[in-house]
């Protein structure tokens, strides 16, 4: 309950403003967002804590009116049922739309018309909207979609025939026609404005449109009976003026084959209309359903949201399960066809450990459902996919031990937070949500999993997520930096870097953090950002700040170089300590002193030299006239080995160890030295050692007069250094264990055997 | 190419030297040499469906049976007594597969010394820890891997080409003591008797292939493509879909095995053919009369090929569910001796469907 409260709190001091308008709020704007929220919201905020603590989480929205302007209001009917389980408005809704949409199902073509009610967040007046039309990505092969990636998308194949386009039949604002002014470039529609639109300004657009699907193979099409009827309409961009608020341009880029989507929050009120006898999934609350004659209507509201998308199917089942929560729970359906049964539960169990991980680490999904969607086998190509409250995932009959199925719903579960409620930018920089999640993907795994294996458990096989994304990272380093622009990604590499790469950095950083302060970081980034806009510089500043540490270090070479991480143990050895054979003056001179000797790397290595001065003195001098006299080199040595059994043993030895960095990225790494004995020592090379002589590549440890030889030296034991591309390379034993070279061949050995008996078949 | 062996045969059915009836001395090769691959005898009438003509004269020292149907059980008992009896034979098999297996993963065991010899992580990767890493060593090390992988794929071909060598000797060494094919028990004798029937075997092997695995291989995947095709999955339960395909690789596992038996036959047919009479074609027509001829017959080849089949599949699984835990503890001695004492079974569970097949076409009663 008081992270409830705490969230109306900070919900109602974010946007609202006295007219029902709402800023933009930019990174570095925090002093103006505050004293605007205190000036003008404090009453309402305290009044909807109130209200909060009188009634259960979903009561308030009766309070929750939507600080849309008033045309907004007037455009978009009050929902029945309410979208959301905390009071709105949550986010700034300067981009909301009424639609009304018909399927026509063997033409696979959708008919439809909307109102957008669009309000100018910005500070600068704008003279021209910008709208996406996506599907006119598969309208021909000279679209950028088709140009970056080839006809197809993530391994599945443009059908032939399969073509899709989107045609806009009408653009009004008011009374004047604008479709004739209007200019379409592939994936973009440029509408000029009649007159500009000042700040907090709000525009009512009229749009028709029909939808011609494309075959389903890149998120949105059709497969017979099934229609995924994503990206679908006239999409407004994202009109920003930067942080400084004077470098104002539409962040609206064509459709490119990798990257996704990005949009403005608003209210959504749709109304479908498809085929009787078809199951709809849709974003948001469904709020009334009828069937007129062979047609079937049913209307979605969402709110909050930034984007809309609908899934048909006459053979679709619907299953409901409540997922419980510490807020009251969701109602969260899944539609999949009949023969996927058996894998439900693991769909749902995903989504349960998502909502659960998401909420602890990024505060509550305020929405009331969750919709899962479960394409049939020739509509994979919309699967796994996000959308405000519904997604995609895929099943087949893969065994228990083979947890693809649900690190993929998971996975998509976790885009509500991680794009949905934090509103990144999918197409400039993807790695903000997709490896973000990708991270968080892992933690839900590793929650659902904790004993491992979170992927694959099977015999002679176990893979956890975090292994996968480091296996995947190891094949694209040194292609390109995050900063870049994700859309920009050579082809075959966004998935690895904007993904995986990403999940190494994080986790890397948590295990240097450690999960508190990591969490605590994440948090302050969640709580500052969600329904805003934040980019690479935002998520720094609030890990920063969360975690308490200036981790520009690590941002700069993790986000803005390519560089890559390997230590290695590049040998070590153990010698009979001899003394310093050879010619020594009696009585020595200067007097062996620790003062007096040359300053060595640290205290301990100095106290040893020391030490080898004064014995070997005392060996020669002793008894002795002053003189020179020669020390000759010890002949009966020490046994190597002795110690070996921690008996006591007169035997020392002398041991060196030479970690090397491989790689450019420097972290502050620990050093393990264990000896035969048992002993171990800890070194650390530190972030300022490396950084001071970024070119020595090496650090040298010795350990003198030590009882016992050394056995192995590891870099980073704990492995923190998850970037490590490296790993086998982090340690070295003194001698060679054949136990476990044994072991694999062996098993190596009888997999061919059997496969040689096997031929005899 | 001329075939060899049977060159060897004509010449002596062409001295007019009379195919000795009874078992020759095994003396050693030479003596197996001088042996015709098929005696007009006994074993003749394998290759003639039963109204072919008049019986053929029963073996001297046996006494002419009555047809009698084959019954499974007893060929079963039988093949299994004619295996036990011949502990050479089966350590021949096991140790023949093991040496090619040890030899074939020998650059693996290289690799993986000089990789991983001195690295501790090698005791985590060996205790099933650090699974990821097996990723590391191969995307490094694709020659290696390349080199590994082709080396295997190798042996196994010419383990395959062994197989076949051997095959002749095996099967004869497997005939009912006092048939005058049967070679051994020296090893010697059994291997010559392989090298000797090889081109014989490598034929007849590609004519089942084109007649026998092709066609059922065909036949598999043109109903797994209808399935497919069809839509199916989409239209069927999990379950349904599960059984289907469970059931169809099933049913092709047991029809590839029973084919195995139909394989054996026939090259026991081969192994009985006279010079004059010599193909892979008529052998293979004869081992299908021997194993599809007759109800009885089926019967026993289908469970035989249902015994194979099974056999080797729980072999192979409890075989590795077995060694894996002993492997994660780092018993390496423990896992090497449970591993090899599989692969005997999986031998003599091979030569035990060979006696099998011996005992089906060339009864002991």
């Amino acid at each position: 309950m008081a992270i409830w409260a705490y969230m109306l709190a900070k919900r109602t001091g974010d946007y609202s403003q006295p007219d029902g308008s709402a800023h933009r709020i930019r990174p570095g704007e925090p002093c103006r967002r505050t004293a605007l929220a205190r000036s003008t919201t404090a009453p309402s905020a305290a009044l909807l804590a109130v209200l909060s603590l009188v009634g259960p989480p979903g009561a308030p929205p009766a309070q929750a009116q939507p600080s849309a302007s008033p045309a907004a209001a007037k455009a978009l009917a009050p929902a029945v049922i309410p979208a959301l389980r905390v009071p709105g408005p949550l986010s700034a809704r300067n981009a909301s739309y009424k639609m009304r949409a018909s399927l026509d199902a063997a033409a696979h073509k959708v008919t439809a018309h909307g109102t957008l009610v669009w309000r100018n967040l910005e500070s600068q007046p704008v003279d021209h909207l910008v709208f996406h039309l996506y599907q006119n990505a598969f309208k021909n092969f000279a679209s950028q979609f088709i140009r970056d990636s080839g006809p197809q998308l993530r391994g599945t194949t443009m059908p032939a025939k399969g073509w899709g386009y989107i045609d806009v039949t009408g653009v009004r604002i008011g009374q004047a026609e604008l479709l004739a002014k209007s200019t379409v470039v592939d994936t973009l529609m440029t509408v000029p404005l009649p007159t500009p639109l000042g700040p907090s300004a709000t525009v009512e657009v009229e749009l028709d449109w029909t939808v011609q699907l494309p075959k389903v193979f890149a998120r949105s099409g059709w497969a017979d009976d099934y229609h995924a009827v994503t990206q679908w309409f006239p999409k407004i961009g994202v009109w920003d003026c930067g942080s400084e608020g004077n470098r104002c341009s539409w962040r609206a880029h064509q459709y490119h084959g990798s990257t996704e989507f990005f949009a403005d929050y608003g209210v959504y009120d749709v109304e479908l209309e498809v085929p009787a006898g078809t199951l709809i999934g849709a974003t948001g609350v469904r709020t009334s359903e009828r069937t007129e004659g062979s047609r079937r209507i049913e209307r979605y509201h969402a709110e909050d949201v930034a984007d809309f998308a609908w899934f048909t199917d006459p053979r679709f089942i619907a299953v409901e399960q409540h997922v419980a929560d510490e807020f009251g729970g969701i109602t969260v359906r899944l539609l999949t066809r009949r023969g996927q049964e058996p894998t439900i539960p693991r769909h749902f169990a995903a989504v349960s450990a998502a909502l659960l991980e998401g909420e602890r680490r990024f505060g509550i999904y305020p929405y009331r459902n969750a919709t899962v969607i479960i394409p049939p086998p020739d509509g994979s190509g919309s699967g796994g996919m996000e959308y405000p409250t519904i997604l995609t995932s895929f099943s087949f009959p893969a065994p228990e031990g083979v947890r693809v199925l649900e690190v993929t719903t998971a996975h998509e579960f976790g885009h509500q937070f991680l794009y949905h409620l934090i509103g990144t930018d999918e197409v400039e920089e993807a790695w903000l949500d997709e490896g973000l999640n990708e991270t968080f993907t892992s933690w839900v795994m590793e929650r659902m999993y904790p004993r491992g294996c979170t992927v694959l458990n099977l015999p002679y096989l176990c893979l956890n997520d975090l292994d996968n994304d480091w296996l995947v990272y190891r094949g694209t380093t040194r292609r390109a930096t995050l900063a870049m622009r994700s859309f920009e990604l050579p082809r075959g590499s966004y998935g690895q870097i904007s993904y995986n790469h990403t999940a190494v950095i994080l986790r890397t950083l948590e295990r240097y953090l450690g999960a508190a302060r990591m969490e605590a970081g994440m948090r302050t980034y969640a709580e500052r950002y969600r329904f805003r806009h934040p980019r690479r510089s935002d998520f720094t500043a609030a890990m920063n700040e969360g975690a308490d540490e200036d981790l520009g270090w690590f941002w700069n070479q993790a986000l803005t170089t390519s560089r890559v991480a390997d230590y290695e143990v590049l040998r070590l050895s153990s010698d009979s300590h001899q003394l310093a054979a050879g010619y020594w003056d009696c009585p020595p001179r200067p007097l062996p002193a620790a003062v007096n000797l040359p300053d060595a790397e640290d205290d301990r290595t100095r106290a040893e030299l020391h030490q080898l001065w004064k014995e070997t003195n005392e060996r020669a001098c002793l008894g002795k006239a002053p003189g020179r006299y020669e020390l000759p080199v010890e002949e009966d040595k020490p046994k190597k080995g002795a110690g070996k059994d921690g008996k006591e043993s007169k035997a020392s030895y002398d041991t060196e160890v030479t970690v090397y960095r491989r790689g450019d990225f420097l972290f502050p790494v620990t050093i393990k030295v264990q000896f035969v004995d048992g002993s171990t020592e800890y070194e650390k090379w530190t972030l300022a050692e490396q950084q001071a002589e970024p070119e020595r590549r090496f650090k040298v440890l010795r350990y003198l007069r030590r009882p016992s030889l050394v056995h192995s030296a590891e870099v980073d034991p704990q492995q923190q250094l998850l970037l490590d591309e490296k790993r086998i390379n982090n340690g070295l034993l003194a001698t060679a264990d054949k136990r476990p070279v044994r072991r694999l061949w062996l098993s190596f050995e009888g997999a061919v055997q059997t496969l040689l008996d096997l031929l005899a078949l | 190419m001329p075939d060899h062996n049977f060159n060897f045969t004509e010449l002596a059915m062409e001295a007019g030297s009379q195919p000795p009836i009874a078992t020759p001395p095994p003396v050693g090769p030479a003596a197996i040499i001088s042996v015709p691959l098929s005696p007009l005898g006994a074993d003749s009438s394998a290759v003639r469906p039963p109204a072919a003509g008049p019986p053929p004269p029963p073996l001297p020292g046996t006494s002419r049976r009555a047809a009698r149907p084959p019954r499974v059980l007893w060929v079963l008992a039988q093949g299994a007594r004619r295996v036990a009896s011949q502990p050479r034979l089966l350590v021949l098999v096991w140790g023949l597969a093991m040496a090619a297996a040890m030899a074939a993963s020998a650059p693996a065991m290289m690799m993986l010394g000089m990789l991983l010899g001195k690295r501790p992580v090698a005791l985590q990767l060996a205790r099933g820890h650090q699974d990821v890493l097996l990723g590391e060593v191969m995307e490094d090390h694709p020659v290696a891997v390349a080199i590994i992988v082709g080396t295997v794929l190798i042996a196994a071909l010419l383990f395959f080409l062994l197989h076949l060598t051997l095959a002749g000797g095996l099967l004869s060494a497997l005939r009912r003591p006092g048939h005058p094919q049967r070679v051994g028990p020296s090893l010697s004798q059994i291997v010559a008797r392989g090298l000797l029937t090889t081109g014989a075997m490598v034929r007849l092997e590609l004519v089942f292939l084109l007649v026998g695995r092709l066609p059922l291989l065909l036949l598999v995947s043109g109903a797994v493509a209808l399935a497919v095709h069809s839509k199916f999955a989409d239209n069927h339960p999990l379950p349904q879909i599960l059984w289907l395909f469970g059931s169809l690789a099933g049913l092709t596992l047991w029809l590839w095995c029973a084919g195995t038996v139909v394989l054996y036959a026939s090259r026991l047919q081969r192994l009985a053919q006279t010079a004059g009479e010599s193909s892979a074609w008529r052998a293979l027509s004869a081992g299908l009369q021997r194993t599809l001829g007759s109800a009885a017959a089926i019967r026993v080849t289908l469970t035989l090929g249902l015994l194979f089949a099974l056999g080797m599949l729980a072999l192979v699984v409890f075989g590795r569910v077995l060694a894996a835990r002993l492997d994660y503890a780092l018993l390496v001695v423990a896992a090497l001796l449970v591993r090899q004492g599989f692969a005997l079974l999986r031998s003599a569970l091979t030569l035990g469907i060979m006696a099998g097949t011996v005992e089906l076409c060339d009864p002991s009663e």
